[in-house]
């Protein structure tokens, strides 16, 4: 997990949760069931002739019913905690939100401004305010992902699609940005860097 | 199957087809001549299918069998189109 | 002697030649696969390395995708597939030998254009297995094309395929082997193959869009007014989420088939695995394919929708691991090297599985997508569950393929190192979330240099354990001890008809198999025993060169339309339509002259399809297959016309009137046609013969009319080259001009139905072709019922 905020972007914060929240359940699924497994393997490993008697049913639909009983349960908690997350993804509906323009191109980005400006491979946003992407492509499928906020969206011909995120303080994030599609020959070095600056300071740009 | 059920059910394929046409020619909403023909051609699948191909004659497992390919298709239609519409 | 060595293999339709041809290419594509691997592994060892240009490495990892998936692990287990499950279900062959020998040669001609397609100029595909749209197209030249073309060719094969393990899984069973009796490998061949056949031809419908736009110059995923990548996503992954149960199931099926016999006790839970993969898994699998799609601006409601479907469809295979995993409770568990890799592809299983959950998530699916943590989930499952299951079913049949045993040592040494290998190439993977797959180079960054190093060493490290595989496998055949004939105990009757020392890879093609499979059946005996179905002659001595020669016509062909429209391309095209022509026209020549006889099987176990005749249920199981193909083909117009804001005005391109009289002459021959059959029904040959004339009459006038509206259209400037009309007379002609040629092959039939009717082949009793002809023509009727209102009237 990247480490360097000073005050974690609720992006990432509800992410990490998440992630954390799967992991555990998932750690112990794997743990237990693998775990059965060589446990069994071994008590019941073939010694010579002896050994306990062996069983010929084939049925066994105690354990299945348990086994459905604690998938359900655990995935139906996971799902939950999943649309509890939606916040993530649903594009918050913030008056004071930054709209930024994003056009992927082989093999870059070009950032457009609420003023016109635009700047490539740059993209430059206040700190502590909600800033809102509307990602478009002008060739091919790419897609454009910041890792540590945990937002990605799919930069595609002829469609716009959205995304969201905060980051708190201000900083400077060297090639922050990546395209996560393959898209020809550059997709290694599609990269951009996040420039987050105090909301002065925008003010400042922006007038420019 | 008689003869004659199937010349009834070649009727209904030609009525089916005119009704189609005069539908066309009749309105200038779209939506509308669209859903007259998902309807009428869905009929006619259907009449055909029984029919000409027999289904109704067949094994039940025969028909469900059938029935398989259509339930995948809708859904690819159905969430194919839905995926066109933005958040 | 070579002669008839070369003649066995060339023109054998046999099941168990032909599944040793299937094991031995599909092995050979699997080199070619890993050697692509290699290199991008030892490209991606160190952080700026500069071993591969970007360009070759795009082409290594595309074809390592497709040739993997397509050319080696399928095909893997369909070779396994065409050897045992006629043994195990008791039957003397597939349903229809000749058609399988076919399957076979153009799944052939298919890897044969995929590697081509890295010789020419320019070089192959570049654009993933995954074959996002546009750039695929927008990447010219033949090599993408032939290897397109190559998956076309492919998927054909496997339809070809499916259609007979369906026919034969259903209709070759002996008596006594009722479904409740059916060993596990078979059952799970059978719902792989359910699989296939609806989801492949989606695949056969996006790879020939996207064909004939590098072919033809039709502009369905370059015109990015109408969402190219979205159809592409949809037509793709409708087919991809399907396809990689496809290639699960038969390791599955394999584990479940070989735990009894290194357990000493029965399956747990049978039913319940069967009823988890064939009413839940199967289904459900066409209803996930969005989770490929979070990150496309889909609806945030549909991506939950489809968050739930994924995340309910992991619920079955949560039934069969702990299943799989009671099988081994109060059993005397044997690690035997098929045994060590079952267990070893469950565990794995578990890992791969557990992190799909993570997928699941839209949420999270923004960190992981696009990044090495997908490449490590599907590498769990595909490589870590299905092939371990696939090693293990090879080293379990091995006595039976070879007649002698395998080298227990160097089985158990290959099972440490891969699964050591395994967990070191893909564990790192893992961790990678935040590196995008499919870059070539990567700066020294985190952890990235480390975790990649570890990887490329765990690669060389499982691909090296590969080569105690073939060293096992050439051992065994040429020095391995003579296995005893049912080494494991097994009840299955693959092995209970085994006699031992016979080495059928050795053994000449003349020598029938043994007469009859009389012997007890997996499960509980329940009164009656399995009857012998000697007798009539093995037809083990059948061979035919008509499956070789289409498929290399459709080889010729295909690679003349790669280079179309250049001269030789013009040239490669007629010759190979020639070829394939000639060689089904000696395909119903032999069958005439009663040159290729399929001695009829005789009475057994046939629920649930105990009434409907084998050829005929052979047709409706293809068109059932028919129906998805134009379904994908009519979803994708739609599709475009639902995109798309401009469209020019209904009536004002296509005639209405002369469209209309057009489909009311189609809609008439469906009629005649059904006389037709109902007078041979009666006995009555003439009436045959003159409604089936009427029929082929009407049929014809329907194409001349199509071929003259179609010389208008041109004329009238309704061209591909017309910005205005690309979209609208791309779709029209690829999919109107997709079926007529469905009418022209109708037609084709017809004239030999008619002229075998002029001979007095079919009878009252005796009509089946006929009866099998009309269903094929009323599905055409049916198509053109909805061709034509959403081309002429919308
Ligand atoms: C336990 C059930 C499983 C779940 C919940 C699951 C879920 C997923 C999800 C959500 C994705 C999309 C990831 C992304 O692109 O962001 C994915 C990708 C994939 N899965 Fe699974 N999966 C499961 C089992 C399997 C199995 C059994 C296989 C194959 C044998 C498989 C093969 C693949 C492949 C090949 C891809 C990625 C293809 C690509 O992008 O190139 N999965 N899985
Ligand atoms: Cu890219
Ligand atoms: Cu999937």
């Amino acid at each position: 997990m990247y480490s360097g905020f000073l005050a974690t972007p609720p992006t990432t914060a509800t992410y990490d949760y998440l992630f954390y929240w799967y992991l555990f359940f998932g750690t112990a699924a794997s743990v237990v069931v693998i775990s059965l497994l060589v446990f069994f393997m071994v008590k019941y490993r073939s010694r010579g002739d002896g050994g306990p008697e062996i069983v010929h049913k084939t049925e066994g639909w105690k354990v299945v019913l348990v086994t459905v009983l604690i998938s359900i349960s655990i995935l139906s908690a996971a799902e939950y905690q999943t649309f509890a997350s939606f916040g993530n993804i649903e594009i918050p509906n913030d008056p004071n939100a930054v709209h930024i323009g994003v056009q992927a191109f082989q093999w870059g980005w070009t950032f457009t401004y609420p003023d016109g400006k635009t700047l490539l491979n740059n993209l430059t946003v206040p700190a502590d305010r909600t800033v809102i992407l509307n990602i478009s492509s002008k060739d091919v499928f790419h897609s454009f992902g910041i890792s540590m906020l945990a937002v990605k969206e799919d930069a595609i011909p002829g469609k716009v699609n959205q995304l969201w995120f905060l980051v708190p303080d201000p900083g400077v994030y060297k090639n922050a940005i990546r395209c996560f599609e393959l898209c020809g020959v550059g997709h290694a070095f599609m990269v951009a860097d996040l420039t987050v600056v105090s909301q002065s300071a925008w003010d400042t740009w922006m007038g420019s | 199957m008689k003869s004659i059920v199937a010349v009834g059910v070649w009727a209904y394929m030609v009525l089916a087809v005119v009704a189609e046409v005069e539908t066309f020619y009749l309105t200038t909403s779209f939506a509308t001549v669209a859903s007259v023909v998902t309807v009428l051609a869905t009929s006619q699948a259907v009449a055909v299918v029984l029919f000409y191909m027999q289904l109704k004659d067949e094994q039940g497992s025969l028909r469900l069998f059938a029935l398989i390919p259509i339930m995948f298709l809708s859904a690819l239609l159905i969430a194919m189109l839905a995926s066109l519409g933005g958040k | 002697m070579t002669d008839t060595w070369l003649k066995r293999w060339l023109y054998t339709t046999n099941h168990k030649d032909v599944g040793i041809l299937y094991f031995f290419t599909s092995l050979y594509f699997g080199f070619v696969g890993a050697i692509l691997a290699l290199l991008m592994r030892a490209q991606l060892a160190a952080p700026g390395s500069n071993l591969l240009s970007a360009a070759y490495y795009n082409q290594a990892l595309t074809m390592h995708g497709l040739i993997m998936i397509f050319w080696f692990l399928s095909p893997v287990a369909l070779g396994l597939a065409n050897y045992f499950v006629p043994l195990q279900i008791g039957a003397k062959d597939l349903a229809f030998p000749r058609i399988n020998a076919m399957s076979y040669w153009i799944y052939l001609a298919g890897g044969i254009l995929a590697v081509l397609s890295f010789f020419v100029p320019g070089g192959t595909a570049n654009a993933g297995w995954t074959t996002y749209q546009p750039l695929a197209t927008l990447a010219l030249g033949t090599g993408p094309t032939l290897a397109y073309l190559g998956m076309v060719l492919l998927a054909a094969s496997v339809t070809l395929g499916s259609v007979n393990f369906m026919v034969s899984i259903i209709w070759l069973r002996a008596t006594g082997m009722t479904l409740s009796r059916l060993p596990m490998f078979t059952w799970f061949m059978l719902f792989t193959i359910i699989a296939m056949l609806f989801a492949f031809p989606t695949l056969i419908a996006a790879f020939v869009l996207a064909s004939t736009d590098r072919i033809l110059g039709t502009v369905f995923f370059t015109s990015t007014s109408i969402q190219p990548s979205i159809l592409w996503d949809n037509l793709f992954w409708f087919f991809g989420h399907p396809e990689v149960y496809i290639v699960l199931l038969p390791g599955f099926g394999i584990i479940a088939n070989i735990l009894p016999a290194f357990t000493g006790r029965p399956l747990a839970a049978k039913n319940a695995i069967l009823i988890s993969t064939g009413l839940v898994v199967i289904p459900l699998s066409f209803g996930v394919w969005m989770h490929h799609m979070f990150l496309t601006g889909i609806p945030v409601s549909l991506q939950g929708a489809f968050s739930i479907a994924t995340i309910a469809i992991s619920i079955p295979f949560d039934v069969i691991t702990l299943s799989f995993i009671e099988s081994l409770v109060r059993g005397r568990v044997k690690f035997a090297t098929p045994m060590l890799f079952a267990l070893g592809g469950v565990i794995l299983f578990i890992i791969g599985g557990i992190t799909g959950v993570f997928l699941s998530s839209p949420v999270l699916d923004r960190a992981f997508r696009g990044s090495y943590f997908v490449v490590a989930h599907f590498h769990y499952v595909m490589v870590g569950a299905a092939i371990f299951g696939i090693i293990a079913g090879i080293y379990y049949w091995l006595p039976r393929m070879t007649g002698r045993m395998y080298n227990e040592k160097l089985g158990k040494w290959h099972f440490a190192i891969s699964f050591i290998g395994f967990n070191v190439l893909y564990f790192p993977m893992n961790l990678l979330s935040d590196m995008p797959r499919r870059i070539f180079t990567y700066p020294n960054q985190g952890d990235w240099a480390t975790l990649n190093a570890m990887a490329s060493v765990g690669a060389f490290i499982f691909s090296g354990a590969q080569i105690l595989l073939a060293a096992n496998l050439l051992y065994t055949w040429f020095r391995g001890p003579i296995a005893p004939a049912n080494p494991w105990g097994s009840p299955d009757l693959e092995w209970t008809s085994h006699v031992e020392g016979i080495a059928p890879i050795a053994e000449s093609g003349a020598a029938p198999p043994t007469g009859g499979w009389i012997g007890q059946l997996s499960g509980p005996p329940q009164g009656h025993e399995t009857q012998s179905r000697g007798g009539a002659v093995g037809h083990y001595g059948h061979l035919s060169s008509r499956p070789i020669q289409i498929s290399i016509g459709a080889l010729v062909f295909l690679i003349g339309a790669a280079f179309y429209p250049s001269i030789s391309g013009v040239a490669g095209l007629v010759v190979g339509a020639g070829a394939v022509v000639y060689a089904f026209w000696g395909w119903a020549k032999d069958d005439i002259e009663g040159k290729f006889v399929v001695p009829p099987e005789d009475v057994g176990d046939r629920w649930p399809f105990a009434s409907v005749p084998k050829l005929k249920l052979g047709i409706w199981v293809f068109l059932s297959s028919e129906v998805v193909l134009f379904g994908s083909f009519l979803g994708a117009y739609i599709f475009i016309r639902a995109a798309s804001a401009q469209w020019p005005a209904a009536g004002s391109i296509h005639e209405i009137p002369l469209g209309t009289f057009n489909t009311l002459v189609l809609v008439t021959s469906g009629l005649t046609m059904f006389l037709a059959l109902q007078s041979i029904r009666k006995g009555d040959r003439r009436g045959l013969l003159t409604w089936m004339g009427v029929t082929f009459v009407l049929g014809a006038v329907f194409m001349g009319v199509k071929v003259s509206e179609w010389f208008n259209l041109g004329g009238s400037g309704f061209v591909l080259a017309d910005p205005a009309m690309s979209l609208a007379s791309s779709a029209y002609y690829i999919i109107v001009g997709l079926h007529g040629a469905h009418v022209t092959a109708g037609l084709l039939v017809m004239a030999y139905l008619m002229k075998k009717t002029s001979m007095g082949t079919y009878t009252k009793d005796s009509h089946e072709a006929i009866e099998n002809f009309g269903l094929y023509w009323a599905f055409v009727d049916i198509v053109w019922c909805f061709v034509f209102p959403l081309f002429y009237l919308l």
